[in-house]
């Protein structure tokens, strides 16, 4: 259990950013059949160009029937037939006589139901050879092209600092008909945004062999803007939000929020424009309810941000944390440097604005070195004001889960909050020791 | 020899080179290293090839979490335990890392911060296309000027190209040893020798050649009801108890197609590629733009193992009348090999290729049921 | 001659005596212990005086985890090849394996000609889907190790042991507990787990009927039932499923010494 229905029954933009990533896979299937779109599989924030060549960026799970997909076509009818609105307004009146449960099913709960999924892939991948000592981002999402693979047009890599990683995207070219590389040099010598335009230029070529459409300045810039403006929505909830002393909802249904949208931001629902909408709705939404007083004062609840996250985590921890008193912030893409704004200025060159930005999440972020992303982990904690930092070291992740010796130094040196581990292998497996864990830490506050 | 008798040689090796005034540059990756440079700087090249156990991966555990690479945990071990074999590792001046696997860059770092070694840096991209060996030449160029800086002069090309010519000569020599009759523990014992000597053994190898022709010469050749295989994936590092296991187990390994062996001895270049320029850096790139089964490069990595073990065992095959199996070694952990031994396996088996992978750490612990695993593929093949 | 195939495991120790027309005449079973090698000698004396014979009367073939410490042995040969040759004794159309013992567990294929094995896998070096897992946890549990199949297979709705580790495994029974699940349904959950774990590991090597589950933890019914689950199809056990290694191996030591 997670996200609170009664809390989310009048959130409509949650509601429509949960349908549209459950509701993935009928969305694909008419984008791929009816209008010939070319499907392109994208994991981690890195859809931008699939946009601007006329793709249909997809993180693989989205193509799953999730177990709620009747309720889904339920709500989707209605809202067809009455606009979000009312369809909104006629569930939370439905609800109120407890008769029909369309609603607590969707969003009872929505993370739950996809990191659900998320276990099958991961066993579907275990029972398809992948070791057991995989880390579980890696072992699920090659889950995701086993099961749904054959669906896509092409899959879209770039290289990390993470080996894993690199030899994942190349162990899961058997199940998709073409890759397109995208090498990050790992590490700026001075010649770094040259070279990796010339590489953008050689994947733009490829996708636009992909989706027959060409990719101009104009078509870049585009979707640069609306995800510029899509970063800007999610600054605005990290940093304004979540370090209000009201929130518009629960702090457990808040981090729910931060949870969907850290998974959705990665292919922005297969939708950059409705995604645009959607979070801006989302802001206003927040903005009116705290305004009208409709959410919780969570003033003296300690924030603890949990990172990383995006390979795979335990998702009851920000229940357990509402439960113990404390606030959960998820702020992986920030602290990765991946919600910075691209500088689609009237005389830039769009590709070495991209080189350029991808460079920066590099250095900061996941190609980076240990030094410099623990120093991005203390620069997020400070701008976010976390009054802790807890860090999800995920079983078999050799990459960022080797720093937190370094972290841990570093954060009583630099900026004495209370931090702990907890250790993740796969969903459910290690609750009782996040609890203990947990509640170890929120102590220290008290 | 054995290793205890190597490891001590080399110890004294060391010592004499220090006494000399020459420093010692450490690093863990494989085929992206110009060792040649180091050597033509007038370093000492040291490649960490040192098999772990219990206690080095156990040391390692203040500093990463237990589900790391087994040999980067060791690689650790060595330097926060320093054992008594291994007190040589309290010479090493620098450590240079690289990103071969991300356990690469961890543990160099882990080195460097805590061990007291300073750190040089080279990145290798993953592809292989014009941008990439552009980026290359530009780490390339920085890790001599680093080293220069140390040195305090230029390092000239020539003596670069020096270097290269008398490695290439070592390795030439070494790729006559892969052809000897000689055991496959025999031939991997010398060629951890020479990664650790370098060209310093070349007459030894040489004298090693020729008297192992005299006396195949001199031998009726006898047959042996070993069971021939290829050895691929993971290295065997110095000290490792596998290759006894495997022999003891009645297998015979012909060919090894690991980082030590045969990985690093193909790494030959032509005379006529050698004479083809007079820069020392291009010859690098050529060899990074060549060296296309690395198993760090994308991505096509495992497609090129796949048909270059095929091709090899089919050319065996014709010559020699016996289909050769395969031994997949796979050190637990191991980002690269761990990810690709399933489908190592499964394309290998549809062409008729026997598989073993055989995935493990250095915990003695496991010894027994790695036996049981060797020995049982031997009966099965 | 008869033949003597010693399966020394890391929990038992097995015995099985053929006859000079391969018809098994005598089997015994004790702990192993620490002592590897006085159990496995123990139990060769005993057959020895029980049927009048002395050492030059039997070949003896050694197998299973401690093989290499019976020095009166003939011959060794690893229970991977024991198992295969001994179910096929029972058996002659087995295609597969699955031997769960204390240490291992396995999955073995047979070639449909030759009946050789031609492919296996095991466990890795973790305890999860091993006969040691079952004992960690009928301990936490408190059931005897041979009662938590039968408890198993009460359940209607077994719990969901997620780890697939051991000491996560026993964390999470604790918890379960305290959350108020029954001792049956978690009796059920932990039965399953294994089952999952060891399918998993055996689907990949590509196992198929005729399947035959030996080794301890055949023993346990319900493992076998999950197992069919898991499988989708029907596998066999025979009557003493902990002999097939010995019994493979003494079939062996025959074909030996032809």
């Amino acid at each position: 259990m997670s996200l609170f229905t009664d809390d989310v029954v009048t959130f409509k933009s949650v509601l429509r950013l949960a349908y549209n990533f459950l509701a993935g896979r009928e969305y694909l299937k008419k984008k791929k059949f009816k209008d010939r779109r070319k499907l392109i599989a994208v994991a981690l924030p890195f859809s931008d160009l699939v946009y601007s060549a006329g793709g249909v960026p997809v993180f693989p799970i989205r193509m799953e029937k999730f177990n709620i997909n009747a309720y889904l076509a339920a709500l989707n009818s209605a809202t067809n037939l009455f606009g979000w609105d009312l369809t909104t307004k006629l569930l939370t009146f439905v609800r109120q006589f407890d008769v029909l449960k369309i609603l607590d099913n969707v969003l009872d709960d929505v993370i739950h139901t996809i990191n659900h999924k998320y276990n099958e892939l991961y066993e579907l991948g275990i029972e398809n050879g992948i070791s057991s000592d995989f880390c579980y981002g890696i072992t699920s999402l090659t889950g995701m092209f086993i099961s749904k693979g054959k669906n896509l047009d092409a899959n879209i890599n770039y290289t990390i600092r993470c080996s894993a990683w690199n030899k994942y995207s190349e162990s899961i070219k058997k199940y998709v008909p073409k890759e397109i590389w995208v090498d990050i040099p790992p590490r700026d010598m001075g010649n770094a945004v040259e070279l990796l335009s010339e590489n953008i230029k050689a994947a733009i070529g490829e996708l636009e062999e992909v989706t027959g459409n060409l990719v101009t300045d104009n078509s870049l810039n585009k979707q640069f803007r609306i995800g510029n403006q899509v970063k800007r929505f999610y600054k605005t909830i990290l940093y304004e939000f979540s370090a209000s002393d009201f929130y518009p909802c629960n702090p457990a249904t808040f981090a729910e929020i931060l949870a969907l949208l850290g998974l959705s931001f990665q292919d922005y629902n297969s939708n950059a424009q409705r995604y645009l909408e959607n979070i801006s709705y989302l802001v206003k939404e927040m903005r009116k309810r705290i305004e009208k007083s409709i959410g919780m004062d969570v003033k003296g609840m300690p924030r603890i941000m949990i990172t990383p996250v995006f390979g795979g985590w335990e998702p009851e921890t920000h229940e357990i944390l509402y439960r113990l008193g404390a606030r959960t912030i998820y702020a992986d893409w920030e602290l990765l440097g991946m919600l910075e704004e691209i500088n689609v200025s009237k005389n830039s060159d769009p590709i070495e604005e991209y080189a350029k930005y991808l460079l920066n999440a590099m250095m900061k972020g996941v190609g980076c070195d240990q030094e410099a992303l623990t120093d991005s982990y203390i620069k997020t904690a400070k701008d976010l004001n976390v009054d802790g930092l807890v860090f999800n070291q995920v079983f078999g992740c050799h990459s960022i889960s080797n720093c937190y010796s370094l972290l841990r130094k570093k954060i009583r040196k630099k900026l004495e909050i209370p931090t702990t581990v907890i250790n993740f292998n796969k969903i459910g497996e290690n609750v009782e020791q996040v609890k203990t864990r947990l509640g170890a830490l929120v102590e220290m506050f008290r | 020899m054995k290793s205890l008798e190597l490891l001590s040689e080399y110890s004294n090796y060391l010592e004499e080179q220090k006494l000399e005034g020459k420093k010692i540059i450490a690093f863990m990756s494989h085929d992206s290293i110009p060792e040649e440079l180091i050597d033509a700087a007038g370093f000492i090249p040291l490649r960490l090839i040192f098999a772990g156990n219990d206690d080095l991966m156990n040391a390692s555990h203040d500093y990463l979490p237990p589900s790391t690479c087994s040999f980067a945990q060791s690689c650790i071990g060595y330097f926060a335990r320093k054992p008594n074999l291994y007190k040589f590792l309290e010479l090493v001046d620098y450590i240079l890392l690289s990103n071969h696997c991300v356990s690469d860059i961890c543990v160099s770092e882990i080195i460097s911060d805590n061990f007291n070694v300073e750190r040089l840096n080279l990145y290798v991209p993953y592809t292989r296309n014009e941008s990439a060996i552009k980026y290359y030449k530009i780490e390339l160029e920085n890790l001599r000027k680093e080293l220069e800086n140390i040195i305090g002069h230029e390092i000239p090309d020539q003596k670069i190209k020096e270097s290269i010519d008398k490695y290439n000569l070592f390795k030439k020599k070494l790729a006559e040893i892969e052809k000897l009759e000689i055991s496959g523990s025999q031939k991997l014992e010398i060629f951890q020798k020479a990664i650790l000597f370098g060209p310093k053994i070349l007459n030894e190898i040489e004298k090693l050649i020729q008297k192992n022709r005299e006396i195949t010469s001199n031998d009726s050749q006898t047959e042996s009801n070993n069971k021939k295989v290829i050895f691929t994936g993971c290295s065997i590092f110095l000290g490792d108890y596998l290759m006894d296991l495997i022999e003891e187990s009645g297998g015979e390994i012909v060919f090894f197609n690991t980082w030590i062996g045969h990985n690093y001895i193909s790494q030959i270049y032509s005379d006529k590629i050698l004479n083809s320029t007079d820069d020392p850096i291009d010859l690098f790139l050529y060899r990074f733009k060549t060296n296309i089964y690395g198993d760090h490069s994308v991505p096509d990595s495992l497609d090129n193992e796949i048909s270059y073990l095929e091709t090899f065992i089919n050319e065996y095959q014709k010559e020699n009348g016996e289909k050769l199996a395969v031994i997949n070694h796979v050190i637990k952990f191991c980002d690269h090999f761990s990810l690709f031994q399933s489908t190592l396996k499964e394309r290998l088996q549809n062409k008729g290729i026997q598989v073993l992978n055989l995935e493990r750490d250095y915990s003695r612990a496991n010894r027994g049921q790695l036996s049981t695993r060797i020995e049982a593929f031997m009966e099965m093949i | 001659m008869k033949a003597v195939g010693l399966d020394i495991g890391s929990l038992a120790t097995k015995l099985v005596l053929l006859d000079e027309n391969k018809k098994m005449i005598d089997w015994k079973v004790n702990r192993s212990t620490y002592d590897f090698k006085r159990v496995g000698g123990d139990l060769f004396k005993d057959i020895l005086k029980e049927h009048n014979l002395s050492r030059s009367d039997v070949f003896v073939m050694s197998t299973g985890y401690g093989r290499n410490t019976v020095d009166f042995a003939n011959d060794r040969i690893t229970e991977i090849t024991a198992h295969a040759k001994g179910v096929q004794y029972f058996y002659p159309d087995a295609r597969s394996v699955i031997d769960i013992g204390g240490q291992d567990s396995k999955a073995i294929v047979m070639s449909s000609k030759t009946g050789n094995v031609i492919d296996f896998q095991m466990n890795d070096k973790c305890a999860a889907g091993t006969g040691r897992f079952l004992e960690v946890m009928s301990h936490a549990l408190e059931v005897p190790i041979n009662e938590i199949g039968t408890l198993a297979l009460k359940s209607n709705s077994p719990a969901s042991i997620s780890s697939t580790c051991t000491v996560f495994a026993e964390s999470e029974v604790i918890s379960l507990f305290a959350q108020g699940s029954s001792k049956i349904d978690i009796a059920a959950g932990i039965n399953k787990s294994i089952a999952r774990r060891v399918a998993g590991m055996a689907k990949r090597i590509g196992v198929e009927p005729l399947l035959v589950f030996c080794g301890g933890v055949a023993k346990n019914i319900a493992v076998k039932e999950y197992l069919e689950t898991e499988l989708g199809f029907e596998i066999v056990r025979p009557e003493y499923p902990q002999l097939t290694g010995a019994l493979g191996a003494a079939l062996i030591s025959f074909d030996n010494h032809k």
